[in-house]
């Protein structure tokens, strides 16, 4: 599920530049519950140094700032072919499940 | 960086960045993991703990996020080790002895130490650890291996080995070698 939960990050980062505690509430409205920043920083990091987002600070106002990240070029790529590849594995694996079972 | 947060969360913070240390991840990568974590901390109110788990745990997540292999224990002891370092440390053990030695004879009032004049032993021994002392401070400040944990919000070093450092580091020894002095006095 984690490869999964990337990949959500990766398009919310998509809509624009935004920071950690934003892409959480992104996640958890679009219904895929709380998700701890231990979780999301990681792969925000694993993002980035694989080069499919950026990231820069930007001063808060009195507090200790935000990352905001944004995604590359070949970040777009990567969307679209995993996003891709995510459809046709749940398309096949829902035609698997939705098979009335039949007792041999 | 203290001002963010309080006691028990910058306990976590300094924890972490310790960890993060021993894993070798680079410095910067590490003022950012800490810069991350003071800014979640204050958007949300969560506790450092409840939000990325134990220190290490969270050490461990970010180690294998960068693909940084984990050097542990023995090995990661004896890449660390140089030297240099080793020789310093024999250096200021010796003299830091004899300088004890010395300023004991001298509160005692006995003229020789170890054969040699009690004034040239404790000289001798107070100006070799005041050159170690002096390298300790000048490899910590500019080692060029250094790595320093810079805080990517204005570039500042997040750990810096300051003026209270250095008192903090020449403090409880001085206190120690005067404490062999007045011991020496008293034992006339």
């Amino acid at each position: 599920m984690r490869g999964v939960l990337s990949l959500c990050v990766l398009r919310v980062v998509a809509d624009g530049p935004t920071y950690g505690y934003a892409i959480a509430g992104r996640l958890a409205d679009a219904g895929l519950g709380s998700v701890k920043g231990g979780t999301l920083y990681p792969i925000l990091t694993r993002l980035e140094t694989d080069g499919l987002v950026t990231s820069s600070w930007a001063a808060g106002n009195g507090g200790p700032g935000r990352k905001f990240f944004s995604l590359t070029p070949t970040g777009a790529q990567a969307l679209r072919e995993r996003a891709e590849q995510w459809h046709v594995f749940t398309e096949r694996a829902a035609g698997l499940l939705s098979r009335p079972v039949v007792p041999s | 960086m203290g001002t963010l947060l309080n006691s028990t969360d910058q306990a976590w913070c300094d924890d972490l960045l310790l960890r993060l240390r021993l894993l070798q991840v680079p410095g910067a990568r590490i003022g950012e993991v800490l810069a991350e974590v003071q800014s979640h901390v204050a958007e949300t109110g969560e506790p450092p703990r409840e939000a990325f788990g134990t220190p290490r745990e969270y050490a461990d997540q970010v180690a294998q996020a960068l693909g940084v292999t984990p050097v542990r224990g023995w090995a990661a002891l004896r890449q660390g080790l140089r030297w240099r370092d080793l020789l310093l440390a024999v250096l200021i053990g010796v003299a830091g002895f004899s300088l004890a030695d010395g300023l004991w004879s001298l509160g005692a009032g006995a003229a020789t130490t170890a054969g040699l004049p009690t004034w040239l032993v404790c000289l001798g021994a107070a100006l070799v650890l005041g050159a170690c002392t002096a390298r300790l401070v000048v490899s910590a400040r500019h080692d060029p291996d250094a790595d320093p944990v810079i805080d990517p919000r204005n570039g500042v070093d997040m750990v810096p080995f300051g003026r209270r450092q250095v008192v903090l580091l020449a403090a409880l020894p001085v206190l120690a070698l005067i404490g062999m002095a007045v011991g020496g006095l008293l034992s006339r």
